[in-house]
């Protein structure tokens, strides 16, 4: 087990005209790869904050932040644009799928911006469809489909270029359970190979039992951190 | 990823056709609007536009075309005997009173051309004969006008100042701005027509030599003369200039024209501007893959230009139709001058491609953070 985020006296705030508000407080953090790591608090708290900063959409303010190794505080913005290409992929709550284009284009859009040729992109994100049960809905728009289809759809895109650090905020929020339930265990089958981690933001107890490692925040400040049992930290 | 951008451009119809029509309207409303302005503004040198000389000699108190400070016959073997002059024909451009048949009385210009070589004289020949304007009484009268003149078939006569004209041959001339009937007839005959001028001719027609260029044979006939001595294109540009100094017309016509062509373009900057916006969000998330701002920019900057090639070329039918049917049927000025059409173009993308730029640079300049936000 090696590490996959490490995180050293890192504080982020953002101004807004002359204010000044101080949204994360001295976070120290080292996360290990091969594990579904749950990041949970409060609405408000900071969560997207923090993962923004560990995927590079983000700077931290100060401290340290590694990531496989590499700071994230010393890359420049395209060296972490191309950091981001390379090894993360992104879920997001709405899902963010482009509407104008189909369920399998819109899969392959990370391929595509790699500059893998389109057609091999197609084929790879039909590939990637299938497996998540999208296979019959390649040509589809996404607006055609049920959010829980969608959420499928923006997982295979966040896993065809097989990325070492999945990112997910509240991938499940807007499912059921039973489909909820069904996108952790995808994401936890990915988070179980050696040299990946998967981080996930998350309200929804109902997928705490899915996380191996829990990270809790309140008001900025990480206030417990540890591997769980049955969706809850053991000491 | 052009595809990409192609299909988030074309993919929401509704859309699209909402983005082509603003731009195709903003197209319309410069290209037509400016057509206008230069179709009046033409209007100032119809007679110079209708005499069609590579260089016009004349009095150096003369400001404008269409008023002449007359000069005496003697400075034409001056002119012709400057070196670099192939020959120079003498040009009188005055105005008479035309009675018609039906006892009706009206002001026309008169212009009178060299008899042997009809320089000067529009070729334009719609019926009859110009070479019969040798021929006794004989005058050329300009189609446009006609109606003015009780509408004179070939051979028909009336009479200029209380003497006999003929008409032997009518031609297609551009409309001038007083919208005056124009007479041509021989330089002579002009003369006879007009009351005893001490001074009567207007201009002399100029043709340079092929080894001297019209600039150079106009300053070296100011300089060996005296006279003021223009090229075709300076004698526009000088003549418009006198009605922007003394007149307001320009200025007026100018303010209405710019108002149009700012409201074009604002329509443009604005239906893109807010196409750009709504992408946002997807260009955030591209960005968040990986995609780096300069494939951003190329994206965006082919969405516009491509957006703006179909709105120009809609844009530009629409101004073609409309130039080719409403002027015919009305006295409107309308002159689409070839720089207009490049000056539309550029606007167009010009102006998509900085809106599109600025709604983007958010995403450019600041992390794509917004990704994450509802
Ligand atoms: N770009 C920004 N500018 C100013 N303030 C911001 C910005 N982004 C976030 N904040 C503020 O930072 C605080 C933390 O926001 P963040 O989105 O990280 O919280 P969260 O824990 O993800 O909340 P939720 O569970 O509601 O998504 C909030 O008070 C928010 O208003
Ligand atoms: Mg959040």
């Amino acid at each position: 087990m090696t590490t996959a985020i490490k995180i050293e006296n890192m504080n982020k705030s953002f101004r807004s005209g002359p204010t000044v508000s101080h949204i994360l407080h001295d976070i120290n953090l080292t996360l290990p790869t091969g594990e579904v790591i749950l990041i949970v608090g409060p609405s408000g708290c900071g969560k997207t904050t923090l993962i923004s900063i560990i995927g590079g959409i983000l700077n931290a303010d100060d401290g340290e932040v590694t990531v496989f190794g590499q700071s994230m505080v010393k890359m420049s913005g395209r060296e972490k644009t191309e950091f981001r290409k390379k090894y993360i992929g992104f879920i997001f709550q709405q899902f963010n799928l482009i509407p104008t284009l189909t369920v399998q284009e819109n899969a392959a859009i990370p391929l595509l911006i790699q500059g893998v040729n389109r057609e091999l992109a197609l084929e790879k994100s039909k590939e990637l469809l299938d497996s998540v049960g999208l296979g019959d809905r390649l040509e589809s728009s996404p607006v055609q489909l049920s959010g829980g289809q969608q959420q499928r759809v923006a997982i295979a895109r966040a896993l065809i270029r097989d990325p070492k650090l999945v990112i997910c905020d509240e991938p499940t929020a807007s499912l059921d359970g039973p489909t909820g339930r069904k996108i952790m265990e995808t994401l936890r089958t990915m988070a179980s190979q050696a040299d990946r981690c998967v981080l996930v933001v998350t309200h929804d107890s109902r997928i705490f039992e899915f996380g191996d490692r829990m990270v809790k925040m309140e008001d900025g400040r990480v206030i417990e951190e540890g591997k769980t049992v049955e969706g809850k930290i053991h000491a | 990823m052009y595809l990409v951008a192609l299909k988030m451009l074309t993919g929401d119809r509704i859309k699209f056709i909402t983005l082509v029509i603003g731009l195709t309207l903003s197209v319309l409303l410069i290209t037509q609007q400016g057509s206008i302005f230069w179709g009046i503004m033409s209007r100032f040198f119809t007679t110079i536009n209708n005499a069609q000389a590579d260089i016009w000699v004349m009095d150096p108190t003369t400001e404008q075309v269409d008023s002449p400070s007359p000069m005496d016959n003697t400075v034409l073997p001056r002119v012709e005997s400057v070196p670099g002059v192939a020959w120079a024909k003498p040009y009188r451009l005055g105005t008479g009173n035309a009675r018609l048949r039906s006892g009706i009385s009206r002001a026309v210009q008169l212009i009178g051309v060299d008899s042997d070589s009809l320089v000067g004289l529009p070729q334009n020949v719609i019926a009859g004969s110009i070479a019969e304007l040798n021929t006794p009484d004989a005058v050329v009268v300009d189609k446009n006008e006609l109606k003015k003149l009780g509408d004179p078939g070939i051979g028909d006569t009336f009479e200029i100042n209380d003497q006999r004209a003929k008409v032997v041959a009518i031609i297609n001339t551009n409309r001038n701005f007083l919208s005056l009937p124009l007479i041509y007839t021989t330089y002579d005959r002009a003369q006879s027509y007009t009351p005893v001028e001490r001074k009567f001719l207007s201009y002399i027609l100029v043709k340079p030599e092929p080894w001297i260029s019209g600039p150079n044979l106009a300053r070296r006939i100011t300089k060996l003369t005296g006279l003021g001595a223009y090229t075709e294109e300076e004698f526009k540009s000088r003549t418009l200039a006198w009605y922007l100094k003394n007149t307001g017309i320009p200025i007026n016509f100018g303010i209405t024209v710019t108002l149009g062509v700012i409201v074009g373009a604002a329509i443009a900057a604005q239906t893109f501007y807010t196409f750009t916006l709504e992408n946002l969000k997807h260009f955030a998330t591209l960005k968040a893959m990986g995609l780096t701002n300069w494939m951003l920019t190329k994206m965006v900057l082919f969405q516009s230009f491509l957006v703006g090639l179909i709105g120009y070329g809609n844009g530009l039918g629409l101004m073609a139709w409309f130039g080719s049917t409403v002027p015919k049927k009305t006295v409107l000025a309308f002159n689409t001058h070839p720089a207009l059409l490049l000056i539309a173009f550029v606007a167009v993308v010009f102006v998509c491609t900085i809106s599109s730029l600025l709604s983007i640079q958010k995403i450019v300049r600041v992390e794509p953070a917004t990704v994450f936000r509802g």
